[in-house]
């Protein structure tokens, strides 16, 4: 099934809206990568294939932002209200930016729900705002 | 490794007043001042009609003020037509790479006489305009879906830093506290006031409104920084942790070892340029708390002058975040990571120090009209190397080599220049 997609960036959000987050691993050397990529930077092939990652990792870095970008201001966020933008370690080694998410809106706004180091697993979060089509974005949630 | 074929001197340099000018002044206008200021900084014999080429940095001129095609428009204003005029992009390093091709068009034998710009007006747009348009500078398919901003990434590089070495929150408060004690000290700055000016003005403001005191009332300025009234823009930093959204220009004449002494006895000489690049995506870099643009950009500088990070004296480094200003110290080699904190605690990077570092004020009070800020640099390193810095600022010794640090957006993009008498 997988194999038969090309490796684009339009794809690998594609399987984001079916709850997979997807990537590349070459041939050769076994390098792999997220989002996939057609060229190997490690051995110079570009014999990659689809892989999928188990969505699970821990937290590398984050921080809670108050004064957000236009698209989460859109989704309810604002200042003293901030949500959590983490780079996610992998287990299988690569770092992914995403939004991490917890139990509730609430949640997010307090730092000490974040340690570095603290183990996470994937959750697809869908947005929904007014005028725009639905996307389906990388998230995290704790363990 | 490169080297410079022929010597390249700055033989004038100046700016206009850094400050929120739209729609009182817009690029053209502070582009003037700029240049105004530049050509009266030259020593003798200035004559426009030796121009030959510009090489002008902005970073999005596209997006602040809907003008593209900015080079020829400023070479216009300079009266530089029919003249090569060619606009530079690398986020917030966009003039640091215009003067770094500046430099590699003299050095080659292509040209004598150049000029080198900066220009970027920000306040056109609504500040969450200019949030989502300094996003647009990082890996916005990948980042902007998770929430990223400017204030967010540099955040998360804190966050990591602390992690790893400890630093701690009034660690960064020193470096604000320092660079707004600079920042008071030049005219051309965007805030010209200490903290504790800062925290008078506050005052005086909330008794004419009838406010009620806030608790930091007879404190320090650590008492004020950790108050509701420095509140966090994106954990772990604070607005005062924040450089500021600036309109402003700035010009540098650039000219031949064949040339210079034309213009002036006293040539400032670009003996080293450096520039690397790094994964746009904060995530996909190896290191979370060190930025290997910088670390490849001093390199090849380094390499090019024969300097190193000792034979330093004076810099103007890229804090367009108090956390980067940090980072910078440790990436160029003037401290061991994880110990830059403690040499700004002890004051080693103030105006009177042994290593003083932005003596401008830096982006944090000087002002960071994105695109403007690597030749800003240049301009306050022109200025200390000539003993002619205005107010209090010029440092106490002579000063033989300097650096200047432009990072470009998250620190995908770094352009280092080294300068010797
Ligand atoms: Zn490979």
């Amino acid at each position: 099934m997988s194999e038969e997609k090309e490796i684009t960036l339009r794809n690998y959000f594609d399987f984001l809206a079916k709850d997979k987050l997807m990537g590349s691993k070459c041939k050769k050397c076994g390098e792999v990568f997220v989002p996939p990529k057609k060229i190997c930077n490690k051995c110079q092939s570009t014999e990659l294939e689809w892989i999928e990652f188990s969505g699970k990792g821990t937290l590398a870095t984050y921080s809670l932002i108050h004064v957000g970008a236009r698209y989460f201001s859109a989704q309810g966020y604002r200042m003293g209200k901030p949500y959590c933008f983490g780079v996610i370690k992998l287990e299988e080694g690569p770092r992914v930016s995403a939004h991490v998410v917890g139990p509730s809106k609430e949640w997010e706004f307090d730092p000490a729900n974040f340690k570095v180091g603290m183990p996470l697993k994937k959750k697809i979060i869908k947005v929904e705002i007014e005028g725009r089509e639905p996307s389906f974005d990388l998230g995290f949630e704790p363990v | 490794m490169g080297k410079l074929s022929r010597k390249v001197a700055i033989v004038g340099a100046g700016m206009s007043k850094f400050g929120q000018w739209w729609p009182i002044k817009q690029n053209r206008d502070l582009w003037q001042d700029a240049l105004i200021s530049a050509m009266n900084s030259v020593d003798q014999n200035f004559d426009m009609n030796d121009v030959e080429e510009l090489f002008l940095g902005n970073f999005t001129a596209d997006l602040f003020n809907h003008e593209s095609h900015l080079a020829p428009l400023m070479a216009q204003i300079a009266g530089l037509n029919p003249k090569p005029a060619t606009r530079f992009e690398s986020a917030c390093a966009s003039s640091g790479l215009a003067l770094r091709h500046a430099v590699i068009s003299i050095a080659s034998g292509m040209t004598d006489l150049v000029l080198v710009g900066g220009i970027e007006t920000m306040t056109e747009v609504p500040t969450v305009d200019v949030t989502d348009a300094l996003a647009s500078a990082s890996d916005t398919r990948l980042e902007y879906p998770a929430g990223a901003t400017f204030p967010g990434l540099y955040a998360a590089v804190a966050t990591a830093h602390m992690h790893e070495y400890g630093t701690k929150d009034e660690d960064l408060f020193n470096v604000a506290i320092k660079n707004y004690e600079n920042g008071a000290q030049n005219p051309f700055a965007q805030v010209q006031m200490t903290i504790e000016q800062v925290m008078e003005d506050k005052l005086r403001k909330a008794e004419k409104r009838g406010k009620p005191t806030p608790k930091w009332k007879g404190g320090t300025p650590y008492d004020f920084l950790r108050s509701s009234s420095n509140p966090y823009i994106a954990y772990p930093l604070r607005l005062f942790d924040c450089s500021l959204v600036t309109d402003g220009a700035a010009a540098l004449f650039l000219a031949s070892e064949d040339v210079a002494k034309k213009y002036t006895d006293t040539p400032i000489w670009i003996t080293g340029t450096g520039q690397g690049s790094a994964t746009l995506q904060l995530a996909d870099r190896k290191s979370l708390t060190s930025f290997g643009a910088t670390k490849a950009a001093a390199e090849t500088a380094f390499q090019m002058s024969g300097l190193g990070p000792k034979d330093i004296q004076i810099a103007e480094v890229h804090d367009c975040f108090t956390i980067a200003e940090v980072v910078a110290l440790e990436d160029l080699g003037f401290y061991e990571k994880g110990k830059a904190v403690v040499g700004i605690r002890e004051g080693e990077t103030k105006r009177d120090g042994k290593l003083p570092i932005n003596t401008s004020g830096g982006l944090k009070t000087k002002g960071h009209p994105v695109g403007t800020t690597g030749a800003a640099q240049a301009v306050e390193i022109f200025k200390q190397m000539r003993g002619r810095a205005e107010r209090n600022r010029q440092v106490k010794f002579d000063v033989e080599c300097a650096l200047t640090h432009n990072l470009g957006g998250s620190g995908a993009t770094c352009v280092i220049h080294t300068y010797e008498k």
